[in-house]
């Protein structure tokens, strides 16, 4: 989720940006995702003021050593700017806007009961055909719907679980 | 209603078999702050500006702010039921509120939600709060009056259906009053009244609507009621959903009058919904669209021409002002806006002249051409002697000897103030208003002293009601106040003094109030 501002998407969209310039978008994704996957203690001691710039600077380059040059220099800026924490977020941010360049949705699937493998790829094709993109999708089971599903491709919700239909009919009932 | 249960089994079976189970397609976002009434929602792409939000168990919000990842909306009701991380939906509809006939006598909340304990309001259809105003191609000149019934404003600052006329004054100057008394006065008239109580105390909307139920006037009137206590969400919406309530019957060919009272505590409520968002603050704080919050609400008062209907929305703003400063931010706005204002004054309204009204500051600008014929032919001499009564009181405190023309200017005003008061609650007929200017201007009144005004004033009244009958009911239907009438008004007028002299003053019949508002004048 993109909150706590709008620098992580900045410093994405600037990342892509090159990426896209040396043609290498995938790399730089899984790069960035091992990135930001470090050790958040780590990554708190690279933020922390107490310790000497240079030490951290030192530190956080022998972290990438190897990466793509834009990356190196992502990181050097980070920890200049003291914003190294903002990392997983830029990684985030990055994902989506590859995402969203190649157009592929992500979509969360609620269903009441586990589907098997057949029923996910019915259920992920028949999305990819009503949205025209790509489909990501996650699947997760919730009891609670009591039957249906409830699907969610970025912020749209088609609820077509049996609890949303019983409460819908439950308004209408008491308003007449 | 009686409704025994197997009924209820049927209706239930009835619905149940008529149920779709569709699915619910919507936007969707999840709630990251909450409070003060207002929720910063994560997500809801598709929100569009002043849409509608579901924040679940009945609880409606209002989007208001769009943001690149977030919608500030306002919340509509109690708002502590909202968690962070709870799920908003989008409706796709806009703010609305119950229409119809049927609110006619109810006392109502912004959103049309019944307050008076009479039951569920029966509603003809809903409408959209905020709508944009009539163009000009489906207006039309204001021609008819609004029988105010006060003595002072239908005779100097009148009143046409379609205006917008502004009351500002300080607190406790009677603005309300003179609202309550224009209601009141419709009573038979064909035109609806919706009175918009915005931040005040529940106590006073109580003694409002009571008053107007003794009077007889709930019978044509809407009441809508932000309260004080009311979240300033709902103080915001108010005035908004009371006009669109008066716009319906503007749109169905029929007349309607509209009292905000009060925009200045409307003002406050936008200032700190405004605020809450985050909206840049400009002077005295308040949103840098104050101006055209309050614009496009007046300017949805309006009188239309025949093809659409002919119907009107004349509008009544209340604004109060701080020690009389009338170039404060919000007072400033809704008097340029405004078709004409009706200034009331602490001075006045202590020196025992009630209605305070100030003549020279309040004027009417499109008014006159909606006044009766009759009201304009009595009021030409009125208006002067006022002017010169107002020049020459101020220097004659010092002269002992004026010349006989100053003395009778003088006593001529003294005499024409003192016409101009008049109780509350007290409206009056066009024919009484027409006669006694008539009398006063024609100086019928000169000879009787001050004291004795407000009695001859009544007692003329009577004259008029039981020997000349008439003639009163021939001001009323005609409106007119030709020659002929005139000779007859003269007739009466003169008789009526000779029944009963006035010459002096009569200790005798002087009650203490009579006797105060001589000490004064």
């Amino acid at each position: 989720m993109a909150l706590g501002g709008s620098a992580p998407r900045r410093y994405g969209e600037a990342m892509l940006d090159l990426a896209a310039e040396e043609k290498a978008v995938d790399e730089y994704r899984g790069a960035l995702a091992d990135l930001a996957g470090i050790d958040p203690l780590a990554l708190r001691s690279l933020a922390d003021p107490s310790i000497a710039r240079e030490r951290r600077l030192a530190a956080a380059q022998a972290m990438v050593l190897g990466r793509p040059p834009a990356l190196r220099g992502l990181v050097a800026l980070l920890i200049r700017r003291e914003r190294i924490e903002l990392l997983p977020a830029i990684s985030a941010a990055f994902g989506d806007l590859v995402d969203e360049r190649e157009g592929v949705a992500k979509a969360r699937v609620t269903t009441a009961v586990a589907l098997d493998a057949k029923q996910r790829t019915g259920v992920v094709e028949r999305l990819e055909k009503a949205t025209g993109k790509r489909i990501k999708a996650t699947f997760t089971v919730d009891p609670e719907l009591m039957g249906g599903a409830r699907v969610q491709v970025g912020d749209h919700l088609v609820d077509a679980s049996l609890r949303a239909q019983l409460g819908a009919m439950r308004t209408q009932l008491a308003r007449s | 209603m009686a409704t025994t249960s197997s009924e209820i089994t049927d209706i239930i079976k009835a619905q149940i078999k008529g149920f779709e189970g569709r699915s619910e397609s919507a936007d969707v976002g999840t709630v990251v702050e909450i409070g003060d009434g207002i929720a910063r929602v994560h997500g809801l792409g598709g929100a569009m500006a002043s849409e509608l939000l579901d924040f679940g168990n009945g609880v409606l919000g209002l989007a208001f702010n769009l943001e690149e990842d977030t919608v500030s909306a306002i919340v509509l009701g109690e708002y502590t039921g909202i968690k962070e991380g709870g799920e908003v939906r989008t409706t796709g509809r806009i703010v609305e509120t119950p229409v119809g006939d049927g609110l006619v006598g109810r006392v109502v909340d912004p959103l049309g939600r019944p307050l008076d304990g009479k039951g569920a309001v029966q509603a003809s259809g809903a409408r959209p709060v905020d709508v944009v105003a009539p163009g000009v191609i489906a207006r039309q000149n204001v021609d008819t009056p609004v029988q105010t019934g006060i003595k002072v404003i239908d005779a100097i600052t009148p009143i046409g259906r379609g205006q917008r006329e502004l009351i500002i004054g300080d607190r406790q100057t009677g603005k309300s009053a003179v609202a309550i008394d224009t209601i009141i006065n419709q009573k038979g008239k064909a035109l609806t009244c919706v009175y918009v109580a915005i931040g005040q105390k529940e106590s006073s909307v109580a003694k409002i609507v009571a008053t107007l139920e003794e009077n007889g006037a709930m019978e044509h009137t809407i009441v809508v009621v932000a309260g004080a206590a009311d979240p300033a969400t709902l103080q915001y919406l108010a005035p908004f959903a009371g006009c669109a309530m008066g716009e319906f019957f503007r749109d169905n060919g029929k007349d309607a009058l509209i009292v905000y009272d009060d925009l200045s505590k409307h003002a406050w409520a936008y200032r700190q919904v405004s605020l809450l968002v985050r909206r840049p603050p400009g002077r005295e704080a308040y949103p840098g669209d104050v101006f055209y919050l309050h614009s496009r609400l007046l300017e949805r008062a309006a009188r239309l021409n025949k093809e659409n209907g002919g119907g009107s929305l004349t509008a009544l703003p209340i604004i109060e002002t701080q020690a009389n400063d009338i170039s404060a931010y919000i007072p400033t706005n809704v008097i340029s806006i405004t078709d004409g204002q009706i200034y009331l004054e602490t001075d006045l309204f202590n020196q025992g002249i009630r209605p305070a009204m100030n003549a020279g500051l309040s004027v009417s600008r499109v008014g006159g051409d909606a006044q009766t014929k009759a009201m304009k032919s009595v009021v030409k001499s009125l208006k002067a002697d006022l002017a010169q009564y107002r020049e020459l009181a101020a220097f004659a405190q010092f002269g002992s000897d004026l010349d006989k023309v100053t003395q009778q200017q003088l006593r001529r005003g003294e005499r024409v103030v003192e016409i101009m008061k008049q109780p509350q609650y007290e409206p009056l007929s066009l024919e009484r208003e027409v006669v006694i200017i008539f009398a006063a201007t024609s100086g019928y009144l000169d000879d009787v002293p001050t004291g004795r005004v407000k009695e001859f004033e009544r007692a003329l009244y009577r004259f008029m009601e039981t020997q000349y009958k008439p003639l009163a009911d021939a001001i009323a239907r005609d409106k007119k106040f030709d020659e002929a009438i005139q000779k007859q008004a003269k007739a009466m007028v003169e008789e009526f003094k000779k029944t009963v002299s006035y010459a002096d003053a009569s200790p005798s019949e002087a009650k203490p109030e009579r006797a105060k508002d001589a000490a004064t004048s």
